[in-house]
């Protein structure tokens, strides 16, 4: 293994490709989407006659009109105030449905993506950054698209068309009313300027002080045990205090901007005010006209200050979908860092098969089955520059065959496991699985790789089981359960439908080994690659799941790198080794009688197990106290 | 004869046993704590005024327009017009510095409610007696985030409606010095108003945390996938998973849409009511205007007051639903605040606090001659001493023995007097506190945490070429870049087996006289086990490891086996 590799962060997308996307995801929901913004139109247009007729109410008053003409006045008011909830109500139905179809499409998309990105390339960015996108940033988006997207529309409509509605009592008016844009051009641009670094450096705190919380409530134990109690607390405490800093940075530039705003409503007004004096006492307009054009002023304030307001949200939300729309760019057939080549495969695969077989997912080599033969051909592979993790091993594993790796940390064993399971792609040579080369047979059923991470989906035992073969049945899940010794789940009070994880029953790591083995049945592979790390007493019988790896490797090659040595006695073949390269290999028996590193490994673990005799270690110092034999009872 | 289930009992038990009661510290109500602990009461009472006056400056523009309209423009006083623009200014001015004052007081003091509420939670959740009823992570991570930002919204509550009422009274004594009825009628109608909006906003809470909640689920399905890739790649579930997602993503947006939908008849609702009530008001002014009850000025006050008015009291339909959250929210945080302690000890409630760093401990305390740890549990069948230097074994009956046993060695759950003696001192007369400064007994699953190789050291010196040695470390320090080397979430850039290593090197490397293990090598390699097993032999503090492994068992120089009950006597080795 090599020093810390520098994350390579998934892709963000362009403005350019951003929009791009965006238009390629509302083809098909245009005409909702036109429909909508003609009905939204249509209700904020309608909205604009209310300071209108009110004009006209004080025009009819100061004209002494007839009390019947105010009456009239008042219902056209009632009549513009249904229609503009009437059209504002089918406008926000119809776009509603628009954006979070869109929406929904998006984050689909992007989740399918990711899941299906290689193992390597996802981990290689960092479990943050993909965790993130497909929470925070689909999160982002989504509430912009709810919230803050329809507020933005709606206000900006109002802002439009109250100009124009000024615009029509008097363009002098509108001009006036126009002295409040330049202020808020300048504030805003300030605001948006200054806040980006702030609102990013917030972020970037808030989710370091979430980390700090959560990595002490999870680990509080560890924290009790040793006694850093007041470390732990003073870094969630220092975290908060940075994120409180930042916090009012980021209110000192907010409510700054609000003055700039605040500025420009009083300009504004008293332009309108101003110049609505010349004109009423140049008989221009009306007392009427003059205050509408006011009241017009007056009301748009609150959608002013939300238009404004909501840029920096809008904008958060903007970069969230360029990240989003980065990786939906992905696309699932992406292919792999090594050139396609590998279709051909150079070992035809023999032409029997004895078991009949589902027809593979996912095209294979060849139409004829291929068997579960491993091949292993001068294989290299690196995690970057530096030492090779494995260097050179050649090895054939017959079909049916049960192979034990063995080898001490960072011998190579667990990455010779993945490049077997296709996970990783050697940097030189050729793994291939039934004639298959790594890169065709990251989607292929043909094997199935159990790895160190025991993860139980938060989903029911059934949901589960199914990842790994969705149209199992219930007798299926049952059969697989009992042919791994899972026993555990016809206890459970509601079965297969007992939730799992986090808010459900929580397995220990062992009792999830089990669960992961009978996937592994149900999806009924030719080649097992297990790399389980589960040694004696990590949280399951040993005696158990050494049978439950047996039934799970029965009748496929096996490959299983060995945590437990009685993992090893089982195995056909026993393969030793030592920097990325084979230091030994043979049976049992015959790598006993080579006396190397093996057999002295046997030798120490054979002498402690129960029931064989006791050897004493050959440096065993002058005894401590001891202890007395303890008489039962 | 105490039967082993009984060490999970609940504290009533300690309490017979002890006379130290473990009941709760007296708590401060969490709601108060907010808006008045560390002297933010205050400095929450300036804010909450700067807040009215702005809403007051807010609700004199449209009076102000009123006025203008009645001296200046009506009448074609420039003086009048030159004075009345001024005093606009002066009202700009005041409600642009108010808010200000108040914005920027309240971020400041919302945010250190929310840290000390944090911090509080914190401490019980750390507290070394521990809490007595068993949350799991997720509740408790809830009510340190979650519940505690809530609760710490109270002093915006508290603001933002002192500000909603400094609206509606100044808006009605405009109103009822203009005309007492219009005014009544004003207040009447918005009171209506208010009262119909209440209504109809009620099952838009409902709908809203439906959705919160569908998407939340959607985020979560997302998230769990992505971190369990590795199994799904390694069964080829990577399209079922997908199916799994586009489900809840689905159910996210029916939820988003239904809250949408509630949203918008809401919106209708109110709007409707508003252009009914501005339709009336304008008709009943207005024929007081023609009657000339009232000037055109004030007909415009009162226009633009109650246009004002339908603005400012936009989000009173949800003050109470927000109540009862944020109510909600503190009973939660007072339920865990509250809590009774999980085993008795004579430590004080800030304890997590107090605690003297490490190498303040007396270390040479206990009877002299008496063994470093020495274990006498009948209902084992194990009477053990584990002295300096010495390696024990104990070999548990199956993998939730192990942490049975691992939780009475760390005094997490209560045990008997004489159970556990250190240097000849009872466990129960030191408390947990002192007994964890001498015995370091780390859980099977020991964490790692954010940061380099050094830091989670936990401030030890660096591990001496020993501790590197007897932990095969070596690998972990190539693969991470050295000590400065981060390890990622939660230790996520190691291997569960270079995670166990790094978590043993920790514990060796600590300056504890006893160091207690939980089968600490379960995901490493025979090959690396081996090696630790004479590492551990080597080291100098008494250590006692609870283990299954023959290989670790091999480099044990005593081995003892916890039979519950049937008491086998240890073997020497």
């Amino acid at each position: 293994m090599t020093g810390s590799p520098t994350p390579q962060r998934f892709p963000v997308a362009t403005t350019g490709q951003t929009w791009r996307a965006l238009a390629a995801l509302t083809r098909g929901r245009r005409g909702r989407g036109v429909l909508a913004i003609i009905l939204l139109l249509g209700g904020s247009g309608s909205a604009l006659f209310v300071p209108r007729l009110l004009g006209v109410g004080v025009d009819q008053v100061a004209t002494g009109r007839p009390w019947t003409d105010l009456a009239g006045t008042a219902g056209l008011l009632f009549g513009v105030g249904v229609a503009t909830a009437a059209l504002g109500y089918l406008g926000g139905t119809v776009l509603v449905r628009v954006i979070q179809d869109v929406i929904a499409d998006l984050r689909e998309d992007v989740v399918a993506v990711v899941l299906d990105q290689p193992v390597s390339r996802a981990e290689a960015a960092g479990s943050s950054d993909v965790v993130s996108r497909v929470t925070r940033d689909v999160e982002a988006v989504t509430e912009a698209a709810d919230g803050v997207l329809p507020a933005v529309v709606g206000a900006a409509f109002t802002i439009l068309l109250s100009v124009a509605g000024i615009a029509v009592i008097d363009p002098r008016l509108a001009l006036a009313a126009g002295l409040a844009v330049p202020f808020q051009w300048y504030g805003t641009r300030r605001f948006v300027r200054a806040s980006r670094a702030v609102y990013t450096a917030l972020r970037v705190a808030e989710a370091e002080r979430g980390q700090a919380i959560i990595e002490t409530v999870a680990g509080a134990e560890t924290v009790r045990a040793h006694g850093v109690e007041r470390e732990r607390l003073a870094q969630v405490h220092e975290r908060g205090l940075v994120a409180i800093d930042l916090g009012v940075t980021a209110a000192r530039l907010r409510t700054r901007f609000f003055g700039w705003l605040n500025l420009a409503e009083f300009v504004g007004l008293t332009g309108i005010i101003v110049v609505g004096f010349q004109l009423v006492d140049h008989r221009v307009v009306t007392v009427g006209a003059a205050t509408a054009a006011a009241l017009y002023f007056h009301r748009l304030f609150a959608p002013i200050g939300e238009l404004l307001t909501s840029l920096d949200d809008l904008q958060r939300a903007g970069v969230g979908l360029a990240r989003l729309v980065g990786v939906a760019g992905l696309r699932p057939n992406t292919p792999s860092p090594v050139d396609p080549a590998g279709i051909e495969a150079p070992c035809p695969p023999p032409p029997h098969t004895e078991r009949a077989r589902t027809a593979p997912r996912h095209g294979e080599a060849f139409g004829a089955e291929p068997d579960g033969t491993v091949r292993l051909r001068d294989v290299q592979f690196s995690y970057g520059p530096g030492r090779r993790a494995v260097d050179g091993v050649g090895l054939q594993i017959a079909d049916g065959e049960l192979v034990a790796l063995v080898g001490a940390s960072g011998s190579g064993k667990s990455t010779l496991a993945r490049l077997i399971s296709g996970e990783l792609i050697p940097d030189g040579g050729e793994v291939l699985v039934g004639g298959a080369r790594a890169v065709d047979r990251r989607r292929s059923p043909i094997v199935a790789l159990v790895t160190q991470e025991v993860h139980v989906f938060e989903a029911s035992v059934a949901d589960n089981l199914r990842l790994g073969a969705p149209d199992a049945s219930e007798a299926q899940l049952w059969a697989a359960l009992r042919a791994v010794h899972a026993d555990f789940v016809s206890d459970l009070p509601d079965g297969l439908d007992t939730l799992l994880g986090a808010h459900g029953l929580d397995l220990d790591a062992g009792t999830a080994q089990h669960l992961a083995l009978a996937r592994v049945v149900l999806m009924d592979p030719r080649v097992v690659v297990l790399d389980e790390a589960t040694a004696e007493g990590g949280g399951a019988d040993p005696e158990l799941l050494t049978r439950a790896m047996a039934a799970a490797t029965a009748g496929r090659t096996g490959v299983v790198v060995a945590h437990r040595l009685s993992q090893a006695r089982s195995a056909d073949r026993v393969v030793v080794l030592r920097d990325g390269a084979l230091a030994e290999t043979g049976s049992h028996e015959e790598l006993m009688a080579m006396r190397g590193e093996y057999a002295r490994l046997w030798a120490a673990w054979s002498s402690a197990r129960p029931g064989c005799p006791r050897a004493r270690h050959p440096d065993d110092r002058a005894a401590g106290p001891r202890a007395r034999p303890r008489v039962p009872g | 004869m105490r039967s082993s289930d009984s060490v999970a009992a609940p504290a009533a038990e300690a309490r017979a046993v002890r006379s130290a009661p473990s009941a709760p510290e007296p708590v401060v109500a969490p709601m108060r704590r907010a808006l008045t602990g560390s002297g933010r009461g205050p400095r929450l009472a300036l804010a909450t005024l700067a807040a009215i006056g702005h809403e007051a400056g807010e609700a004199g523009v449209p009076i102000l327009i009123g006025v203008i309209v009645d001296r200046a423009i009506v009448t074609g006083d420039p003086g009048q017009l030159l004075l009345w623009v001024g005093v606009l200014a002066v009202d700009f001015l005041i409600l642009s510095f108010t808010y200000r004052w108040s914005a920027r007081m309240m971020v400041t003091i919302y945010g250190h409610a929310e840290n000390d509420l944090r911090n509080v939670t914190l401490q019980r959740v750390l507290h070394p007696r521990g809490l007595r009823t068993r949350r799991s992570v997720g509740d408790l991570l809830s009510v340190t985030t979650s519940d505690t930002y809530r609760v710490a919204g109270v002093s915006w509550s508290v603001v933002q409606q002192a500000a909603t009422a400094t609206a509606i009274v100044v808006a009605a004594l405009a109103l009822l010095r203009i005309s007492p009825g219009l005014g009544l009628a004003v207040l009447g109608g918005t009171a209506v108003v208010l009262l119909a909006m209440h209504a109809v906003s009620r099952p838009l809470e409902a709908r809203g945390l439906a959705e919160q909640r569908a998407a939340g689920r959607a985020s979560a399905v997302a998230a769990d996938l992505v971190a369990g890739l590795r199994v799904l790649h390694g069964i080829r579930g990577q399209e079922a998973a997908a199916r799994r997602y586009r489900v809840a993503s689905a159910d996210a947006r029916s939820g988003a849409v239904r809250a949408a939908l509630a949203m918008l008849r809401y919106t209708g609702a109110s709007s409707l009511l508003a252009a009914g009530f501005l339709a009336l008001l304008t008709l009943g002014a207005g024929s007081l205007a023609l009657r000339g009850r009232i000037t055109i000025g004030e007909l415009v006050t009162v226009v633009g007051l109650a246009q004002y008015l339908q603005g400012a009291l936009g989000h009173v339909g949800t003050f109470a639903a927000n109540w009862m959250h944020k109510r909600a929210s503190a009973r939660r945080l007072l339920e865990v605040l509250g809590d009774h302690h999980a085993v008795p000890g004579p430590e004080a409630a800030s304890e997590a606090q107090d605690r003297p760093v490490a190498g303040d401990e007396p270390t040479a305390v206990g009877r002299a001659g008496a063994p470093a740890l020495r274990l006498d549990w009948p209902d084992e069948g194990i009477d053990v001493e584990v002295g300096p230097g010495e390696l024990v074994g104990l070999v548990p009956a199956g993998p939730a023995h192990a942490r049975r046993l691992a939780d009475r060695l760390a005094l997490r759950v209560p045990g008997g007097p004489g159970e556990i003696r250190v240097s000849g001192e009872d466990a129960l007369d030191l408390g947990p506190r002192a007994y964890r400064g001498r015995v370091l007994a780390v859980p099977h699953d020991a964490r790692l945490f954010s940061g380099t190789l050094a830091e989670n050291l936990f401030g030890a010196p660096l591990a001496t070429p020993a501790v590197i040695a007897a932990t095969a470390l070596e690998d972990v320090l190539v693969h991470a870049g050295g000590w400065d080397g981060p390890v990622g979430e939660a230790g996520r850039r190691l291997s569960g087996g270079q995670r166990q290593r790094l978590a043993l090197a920790r514990s060796l490397a600590s300056d504890a006289q006893v160091i207690v293990l939980d089968e600490p090598v379960s995901a490493v390699d025979p090959a690396t086990e081996l090696r630790i097993a004479t590492g551990l032999r080597e080291h100098p503090a008494a250590v006692l490891v609870i283990t299954g492994s023959p290989l670790l068992l091999s480099g044990c120089h005593r081995v003892v086996h916890a039979n519950r009950g049937s008491g086998s006597p240890e073997v020497d080795r």
